[in-house]
């Protein structure tokens, strides 16, 4: 494999062209596309197998493009990512699943997020908001979830969201948007608190 | 003082980067102090501290890279169909069918043999005859 792998991609920095070795590459970012498709498949068993098939694919074009440059290989990484987790959230097979187990979603990111804050109570409330977020993200449509994780876990901006997902920001607007709407509807019993 | 303060939604929305624009934060304190509490706690639901234990991405990574063995030594598919198509040719070729007979005729019986030989000898004009002496008849 280490031999094979060799040099993928050269990328182009400030200081001149920097060639990526796809492994070194791999274990930089690995953890973010893994959380990511975590957050949009829901289930660890699905994200693992997820990422896996991102790399494998970012590995083959990679070794299809000879070597050529990739503008923004972290952003064309992600965009593989949500190609995949798009793909598998409107497969029959995911559907037929999650309607035979709509009980499963929700509580499997949360088992992984240890309780962060400035003291014990914060913590609790922080984890008790973030819960309820975990389910109120479940009852929005797979884009409006997309776009919404890619902003509140990604940072992204809606441009960045637009070119990840190959929509017009308009189109983003009107998915974030609704997609505050609705989970202003879940949580309004904490937000107005 | 300002007559209208900014809602929650509005600084909501302005988080996630579809509220309206302006400079009004900058010049209202109430709003500015709104929008940085709402602010802190959107920092404090960010999925920042989220550990993934390390043997976890490791075997993962180990999972990728038996994956691309796999990849790297399975047999093209495309290639496939095309070895079956030549096989299929082949056999075809090599074990082709032989052609069938042409169907037996029927037999005849003797009585029938006799009757037809009979029906030609009486017969003064041949069968082929007929369409052609029609063309002269006159018409009643």
């Amino acid at each position: 494999m280490r031999a094979a792998e060799a040099v993928l991609a050269r990328e182009e920095t400030g200081s001149g062209v920097q060639e990526i070795d796809f492994e070194a590459w791999m274990a930089e970012e690995q953890k973010r596309i893994f959380l990511l498709c975590m957050r949009l498949l829901r289930t660890r068993d699905e994200a693992d197998s997820a990422t896996q098939d991102v790399f494998v694919e970012a590995y083959k074009t990679l070794e299809k493009s000879g070597g050529q440059a990739i503008q923004e290989p972290a952003k064309w990484l992600t965009r593989v990512a949500f190609n995949t987790c798009y793909d598998r959230l409107r497969s029959k097979r995911w559907l037929f699943w999650q309607r035979h187990s709509s009980d499963a979603s929700g509580d499997s990111l949360l088992r992984i997020i240890p309780a962060v804050g400035p003291n014990q109570e914060d913590a609790a409330a922080a984890h008790d908001i973030r819960q309820r977020l975990e389910k109120a993200l479940d009852r929005l449509s797979v884009r409006q979830r997309a776009v919404f994780i890619l902003r509140h876990d990604e940072d992204r901006s809606i441009e960045e969201i637009a070119q990840i997902m190959d929509l017009d920001a308009g189109t983003v607007k009107a998915h974030m948007a609704r997609a505050i709407k609705k989970l202003r509807e879940e949580l309004r019993d904490l937000y107005v608190r | 003082m300002y007559d209208k303060h900014w809602s929650d939604e509005e600084l909501v929305a302005l988080l996630y980067g579809v509220g309206s624009e302006g400079d009004h934060l900058d010049v209202c304190d109430s709003c500015a102090r709104r929008w940085e509490a709402i602010r802190c706690r959107y920092e404090n639901l960010r999925p920042a501290g989220i550990e993934v234990s390390g043997e976890f991405l490791a075997a993962q990574r180990r999972a990728i890279h038996a994956r691309l063995r796999e990849k790297r030594h399975r047999f093209p598919r495309v290639l496939v169909p095309v070895l079956v198509t030549l096989l299929l040719a082949a056999i075809m070729i090599v074990y082709r069918p032989a052609p069938e007979p042409p169907p037996a005729k029927e037999k005849i019986s003797d009585a029938q043999l006799f009757d037809d030989v009979f029906r030609m000898v009486s017969d003064p004009e041949p069968s082929a005859v007929e369409p052609i002496r029609s063309l002269f008849e006159e018409q009643k």
